[in-house]
């Protein structure tokens, strides 16, 4: 844990500008603040204490406070001191309760997060939003946006200063964090600006029937990440008691899925189609099932054999179709497409192959080598394993999956 | 879709009916699969509000589209489901029109009335929508009302009240302050969309599971001379029988992945064995024997798949005793086992064989009213009597 002795001279004026810039605005603008409203002020305090100490997990990965749908409606319905008071003093007491009390922490958290909500609120006001006419240029859009300048200057609080004090370019990890929240950020403007206009119309208290449905969203979301690693789990356990069975041994269809997915991941594909990429890997030899009686102990096999081997990609695709995705059993299709049109079952070329079927050509060819599986007799040391996939780049091989390979091979032996 | 609104404008509807009408799609496309049986959409909220803001036909119009969109769009049910379905939907809101006395008498619909007959045109059609729900389960899934209603009955009863109260507290709205209402039920929309999400991803999480487990099957197929015989069907099978048999639903779920992967021990049995047309002699009879136990094997470490794995260890036993690996007979053999042998004889028969063609259903049951007693057990086959109308 940090303290503010061990915190360099430049982060100690820093965290306390930001701190005093906070207690000066409230200072200078308490006026505003209408203290009659005072449950209204406490009910938003309170709310936004609770959310920001139980986070909610995300399905993607990762948490979503239920704390960003709450600022939103505060910016919008509050003056836009009472906003920073009010979602200031908040934040810190529920950063305090479920990270610790460590109180440079606390006080800068609190002070950042008051001042974008404040920043916010007073972009809303200047571009002349107000809840009480509900339309998407009076409401709706001036909302967005002020939603937008919350998010900017809230990550830029963050990044700014836990950048610093890593030594991590601050102003990239900004522009990431920043797309990366941007999304879910504008999933939350509809409920955000929905409880604006209830608090408005109907009564502030319906903010509380927000919160009777935390703990049930937080249960759902529990729930299908719980399930989704049970499912995972029976899937790959089946699919490893399947490749025991493959002639190539048991585990590669595991280790082609891998380094397949790594590929794919480095080509900066979207997050879906690696995710199909990885599944078509495992299953990419599905189709070979029942072929292991053509290999004896020579690996000899005759013409029928290769007939019924050249086979296996529409066996397998045709296995893997019972799967509602479709992009899967195209590459296992076409995994054994050459680039220049010179593989099976189509003879397709070049971007006529899926470049999912292209990646897992790869990756499969490069597994087989090291292992000595088919069509290779004997095993290879990798770096001519390399070396034969850089021979056929251009030829059986796509020649950007093929950078893409080795680059993820390199970063692995400097790790 | 983008021409919708001007054209509807030009024949005049009211232009808040096309929007009522637009969030058909959204409310369609959220689907959940239900246990045991039906599905929620959150057409619920979009009917509610229509009918108490919208004249008759519209809360009609938005039921069945909604059904048709949400089956043909997002499940790709055949339209024959999709109008069954278009039916379960339109006829509570009838009801409610025809109970509440509006569907003839009044053209403007609930608008002009008090709370009181709002609320009762919501309750009868809630109430209706779930006796309608119930009777089809019954009906086509063999699934009877005291299974269903706490399970499937009770989250869409649940469902359906707490859109109906959300939508009947937006149009109150609507009511007094005429647009904002609209624009609060389309963010409600939304926001429902954004909270229900997490349930859709689990209701499809669980159909990719099934999916994958006859895949599976599928794979293990192609040792045998790949008979193209689909475990997916064997498995309802099974289900419709262990549903006949009145099993507890956690059972029924057992059967069911049972059903779909009895075979997978088969792969760790060599294909020359499996393929093997003379006759086995007795070593390969032995490795032959050892695929329920391999089956079972696989399946035990699994969490998801443990419960099913004796089912699978005991597929192969006779109700004789005379079956394999543990030679187990009557009462001994688990109830599982007992309906995954017989449906997957029954699906077996029934379908076309390498080496012969399909059999007909009455020539099926035939077969295995023979073996009842001997290798099957008789209240199975009896009650394989008794749903094969279904099959």
């Amino acid at each position: 844990m940090l303290t503010t002795q061990r915190l360099p001279k430049d982060f100690q004026l820093f965290i306390t500008v930001v701190v005093f810039a906070a207690g000066a605005i409230i200072w200078v603008f308490g006026a505003e603040i209408r203290w009659q409203e005072w449950p209204e002020l406490l009910m938003f305090m309170m709310l936004i204490t609770v959310t920001s100490t139980f986070p909610i997990p995300h399905p993607r990965g990762g948490y979503v406070t239920s704390t960003t749908t709450l600022m939103y409606v505060l910016l919008s319905v509050q003056e836009p001191v009472s906003a920073l008071l009010v979602a200031g003093c908040g934040y810190a007491i529920g950063h305090a309760t479920s990270r610790g009390w460590v109180p440079w922490r606390t006080f800068y958290n609190g002070a950042q997060m008051g001042i974008s909500v404040g920043l916010a609120s007073l972009t809303f006001r200047v571009l002349g939003g107000s809840p009480h006419t509900p339309g998407v240029l009076s409401f709706l859009l001036p909302f967005t946006l002020a939603s937008l300048v919350h998010q900017t200057a809230n990550n830029f609080f963050v990044t700014f200063l836990f950048g610093r004090l890593r030594q991590t370019p601050w102003f990239r990890t900004w522009l990431v964090e920043f797309k990366d929240s941007l999304s879910s950020n504008l999933l939350t403007i509809p409920s955000a600006a929905l409880l604006a206009i209830l608090y408005v119309f109907v009564h502030p208290a319906t903010l509380l029937l927000y919160l009777v449905s935390l703990p049930a969203q937080r249960w759902a979301i529990q729930l299908y990440m719980q399930q989704r690693e049970i499912y995972k789990q029976a899937i790959d356990s089946l699919v490893v008691a399947i490749d025991a069975n493959f002639p190539q041994g048991a585990g590669h269809s595991r280790r082609v899925a891998d380094l397949a997915s790594a590929i794919a991941k480095k080509m900066r594909l979207s997050d879906p189609d690696v995710e199909a990429i990885e599944l078509a890997g495992l299953l990419h030899d599905v189709g070979m099932i029942g072929l292991e009686d053509f290999f004896g102990s020579s690996m000899q096999v005759d013409s029928s054999g290769v007939e019924r081997i050249k086979q296996h990609p529409m066996m397998g695709a045709e296995i893997a179709d019972e799967l509602p995705r479709r992009d899967v059993s195209e590459i296992v299709m076409y995994h054994h497409e050459c680039y220049d049109g010179s593989g099976y079952p189509r003879g397709l070329k070049g971007a006529q192959i899926p470049i999912g079927a292209r990646i897992v050509a790869v990756a499969e060819a490069f597994e087989s080598m090291l292992a000595g599986g088919l069509p290779y007799k004997d095993r290879f040391p990798p770096g001519d394993a390399m070396e034969v996939v850089q021979i056929k780049s251009g030829s059986e091989f796509d020649p950007r999956v093929v950078e893409a390979f080795l680059a993820t091979r390199r970063e692995r032996i400097d790790r | 879709m983008i021409y919708a609104a001007p054209a509807a404008v030009l024949i005049g509807v009211d232009s808040r009916d096309v929007l009522l009408l637009a969030l058909i799609l959204p409310a369609a496309w959220l689907r959940v699969n239900l246990e045991p049986a039906g599905h929620l959409t959150l057409s619920p909220a979009v009917v509610v509000a229509a009918l108490v803001l919208a004249p008759p036909y519209v809360p009609v119009a938005i039921a069945a589209l909604s059904a048709i969109v949400s089956a043909v769009l997002f499940a790709h049910e055949p339209l024959t489901q999709a109008l069954e379905d278009a039916g379960e939907e339109t006829i509570p809101v009838v009801l409610a029109l025809v109970l509440t006395g509006v569907l003839l008498s009044s053209p403007e619909g609930l608008v002009s009335r008090s709370l009181g007959w709002q609320l009762l045109a919501v309750l009868v059609y809630v109430f209706a929508r779930v006796v309608l729900a119930s009777i089809k389960a019954s009906v086509f899934d063999g699934i009877d009302v005291k299974t269903f209603l706490p399970t499937s009955g009770r989250t869409l009863t649940l469902n359906a009240i707490l859109l109906s109260g959300i939508a009947l507290g937006l149009s109150r709205l609507t009511n007094a302050y005429g647009g904002t209402g609209y624009f609060a039920l389309t963010l409600a929309m939304i926001a429902l969309i954004e909270s229900y999400h997490p349930f859709k991803l689990l209701s499809d999480q669980r159909d990719v599971l099934f999916a994958s487990l006859s895949m599976v099957a599928q794979a293990i197929d192609l040792k045998d001379a790949y008979t193209g015989r689909h475990a997916r069907h064997a498995s309802a099978i099974a289900v419709r029988l262990a549903r006949s048999l009145r099993l507890a639903e956690p059972e029924v779920r057992k059967i069911r992945i049972a059903a779909i992967l009895h075979d997978i021990g088969k792969i760790g049995v060599s294909g020359r064995i499996i393929r093997k047309p003379s006759a086995l002699d007795p070593a390969e009879m032995d490795a032959m024997r050892q695929h329920p136990v391999i089956g079972a094997e696989i399946m035990q470490p699994v969490e998801l798949l443990a419960g099913a794995a004796d089912i699978v260890r005991h597929h192969h036993e006779h109700f004789d005793g005379s079956g394999y690996p543990d030679g187990l007979g009557g009462g001994q053999i688990p109830m599982g086992s007992r309906i995954v042998l017989v449906a997957d004889a029954f699906n077996a028969i029934t379908t076309d064989r390498p080496y012969r063609r399909a059999r007909s259903k009455e020539e099926a049951l035939r077969i295995l009213k023979d073996g009842s007693g001997k290798q099957f057990d008789p209240v199975v086959v009896d009650a394989l009597q008794s749903v094969a109308a279904f099959l």
